[in-house]
């Protein structure tokens, strides 16, 4: 009998096993024209927030800020000390003629409040989606050009900032057609803002990615021209005779080769770099003044190639400087084996300079390209300011009948106990020490210490159904025919439980001559369990018939 | 020959708390990308004037650091507290000065910033 029983719960593991429980997210609906939540969110699992807007919204988009977990805090929306977290963005596709939208909200935390904006529109505050094309291309010009000269964020004053913001409130302005834009005055659209929470919103909002790349662009430029001054010089520690002797020995000769020519021609660019001249490709220009001025990435790229072929050239140089034989060496100046080494010592050293400039101009183009990208970025930032916005306060604080849900749990396992040799059904009722959301997968939340208290429960239960525990004159159930369960508990898996503890039990007295006295007797257990919202895969697996379920309403 | 070249520098966090008393809430990790694997460099740290001061590693001392094989240099930066949030960044510049193999060229140093937001 107990072995049927073991191989009993065996099949239902498997089965209860291999169905997995999908990564979901819970919907929740929200009214933007009344500024509210339908429910309140759900917590360890992504949101998808659905709600109604009219068919001439073009995008919806949603941040998110925690509050406080204060009791005496405030739960104010517009505290500007908020931090505010972007979540998804809806946009309509072309033609759609939705009257909905979804879009999501990431993991929140339990029992927290949470202000939640959405910014929606069209309508926009003033500007019409014709007035705010116009206004997204005279933006980017405007923080392009004034952001330029900012090499260092320093520079980023206060000044500066109210004259960009001035530009920008002028530019939407007239895009508007000369219209007033209406916006509160904690707007950065509002001339009536405070200049230095403007800097701040400025800063924190939108340029920060522009400041460091700027800055970085400033020092890669600083890397170039240093190291182009150490290359001149490295090259200029051979003397300038020395490589006129060395030209010379190329040149040598009718018979001279097409790499003594090549080798000439290096010879006479390398010693012009070193003694004043820009003649290696790549650097024919004023390179200073060229990098400085360009903030096109394809200027500065066709630069790299044009170094790149000064690299292959010097190394053309090294490979002829290394096979020269004793007799043209000799030709070419009585020392001339030393003056070769310290010419590819030299050689060696500016390659390794001239690779880094490479490195830097690389680097630069890099920084041009994110920096392009970061000043989209900041205007399309800039113009979902001008969207309207819905402020909501919301929180995964239930209410009783929720709260309860979320720390208590009922399964259906099977146990065994081992000092009577006995399997029995149970039911049982699992109380976590935290809230728990059986919806959100536990892979989806970390390892297994990070899931621990997710996992561990008290465990109280009774048995059911007709028991083999019983017997006559030694064990006695504790209530009508049901015994207690008391223990602790584990989710292994979303679904599947081990738990272990005592089974409660009236015990008859060993000695036969007393019938009349039962003690309250314990012995332990250990046990599978199910989670209760698993019964139709027990039902379904072994051919129950369950009542179909009520589609939710 | 491949020198050692620094392109890029940014705090994690890239946001300090200069008035917290706890010293980690002042503290970030500098996160330098550079090349090649391996390089080995002396950098000091400096924070620009105003706003902030570094309380560790100790200002004008270098400190030997490796290129590791992710291409990272990395080392935390501890701010000094101060109630004076003026400012609201504090610009640290990391400074590399490349260590040769013995009787090697030695680079011109490289300096590479990271703009840290601070409160």
């Amino acid at each position: 009998m107990t072995s049927i029983r073991i191989a009993l719960i065996a099949a239902l593991v498997c089965t209860c096993a291999t169905r997995a429980f999908g990564q979901e997210m819970e919907k929740v609906t929200v009214t933007l024209e009344s500024g509210v939540f339908g429910t309140r969110l759900p917590f360890d699992v992504p949101i998808l927030v659905e709600g109604a807007i009219a068919t001439t919204v073009e995008v919806v988009s949603a941040s998110y800020a925690l509050l406080p977990n204060e009791p005496e805090a405030l739960l104010d929306c517009e505290d500007t000390s908020l931090v505010w977290r972007r979540g998804g963005t809806w946009r309509r596709q072309q033609g759609s003629m939705a009257t909905t939208f979804q879009l999501t909200l990431p993991r929140l935390q339990a029992n927290r409040y949470y202000c939640i904006n959405f910014s929606y529109g069209p309508p926009y505050r003033n500007p019409q989606p014709r007035e705010l094309a116009a206004f997204r291309a005279v933006a980017l010009t405007a923080i392009d050009l004034a952001m330029r000269p900012v090499t260092n964020p320093e520079r980023f004053d206060l000044g500066m900032a109210t004259r960009l913001r001035l530009a920008l409130i002028d530019a939407i302005e007239r895009a508007s057609g000369g219209a007033a834009v209406d916006v509160p005055s904690t707007s950065i659209f509002s001339r009536e803002m405070d200049p230095a929470r403007a800097r701040d919103a400025f800063i924190d909002g939108f340029l920060q990615p522009l400041l460091s790349l700027q800055e970085n662009r400033a020092n890669q430029i600083q890397t170039f021209r240093n190291f182009l001054a150490a290359a001149r010089k490295e090259a200029g520690s051979i003397p300038r005779v020395d490589y006129d002797r060395l030209i010379a020995a190329a040149g040598a000769g009718a018979a001279a080769s097409s790499a003594d020519r090549e080798a000439r021609a290096a010879l006479t660019s390398l010693r012009d770099f070193a003694f004043g001249g820009t003649a290696l490709p790549g650097l024919e220009e004023d390179v200073r003044d060229a990098v400085d001025a360009t903030w096109d990435p394809t200027a500065i790229d066709s630069r790299i190639q044009r170094l790149s072929r000064t690299e292959s050239s010097l190394a053309l140089l090294d490979t002829w400087l290394a096979g020269l034989t004793p007799a043209q060496l000799k030709s070419a100046d009585p020392g001339g084996g030393q003056t070769r080494d310290a010419l590819r010592k030299s050689l060696a050293n500016t390659q390794g300079l001239l690779g880094v400039m490479r490195s830097a101009l690389a680097t630069i183009v890099g920084v041009l390209s994110q920096r392009t990208a970061a000043l989209a970025k900041a205007v399309d930032d800039l113009t979902l300011r001008l969207l309207m916005d819905v402020r909501i306060l919301a929180s995964t604080v239930g209410n009783f009948s929720t709260r309860h849900s979320w720390y208590i749990s009922a399964d259906l396992g099977l146990a065994y106990a081992p000092v009577i040799d006995e399997i029995f059904p149970y039911l049982g009722t699992n109380i976590y020490f935290r809230p728990v959301n059986k919806a959100a997968p536990l892979s989806s939340l970390g390892g297994f210490g990070q899931t621990f208290t997710r996992r561990a429960s008290a465990m109280i239960g009774i048995t059911f159904g007709n028991s083999d525990i019983t017997e006559a004159n030694r064990r006695a159930p504790l209530f009508n025919s049901q015994y207690l369960l008391l223990g602790g508990g584990f989710r292994m898996t979303d679904a599947i439980r081990l738990a272990s503890g005592i089974l409660v039990m009236k015990a008859s007295d060993p000695n036969p001559l007393v019938t009349d006295r039962q003690n309250i007797e314990a012995t332990w257990f250990i046990s599978f369990s199910f989670d209760w919202d698993v019964r139709g895969t027990f039902t379904k697996a072994f051919g129950f018939n369950e009542p179909a379920e009520q589609p939710e309403k | 020959m491949a020198f050692l070249h620094v392109s890029r520098c940014e705090g994690n966090p890239a946001k300090v708390d200069i008035e917290a008393a706890d010293p980690q809430a002042r503290t970030t990790e500098i996160v330098c990308q550079a090349t090649p694997v391996g390089a080995v460099a002396d950098v000091t740290y400096t924070v620009r004037p105003g706003g902030a001061l570094i309380e560790s590693p100790t200002p004008g001392t270098a400190i030997r650091l490796t290129v590791d094989g992710n291409g990272h240099v990395k080392q935390n930066v501890r701010l000094a507290p101060t109630p004076d949030t003026s400012k609201i960044f504090a610009t640290i510049d990391a400074t590399f000065t490349e260590v040769p193999a013995a009787g090697g060229f030695v680079p011109p140093p490289q300096t590479c910033t990271a703009i840290i937001r601070i409160r």
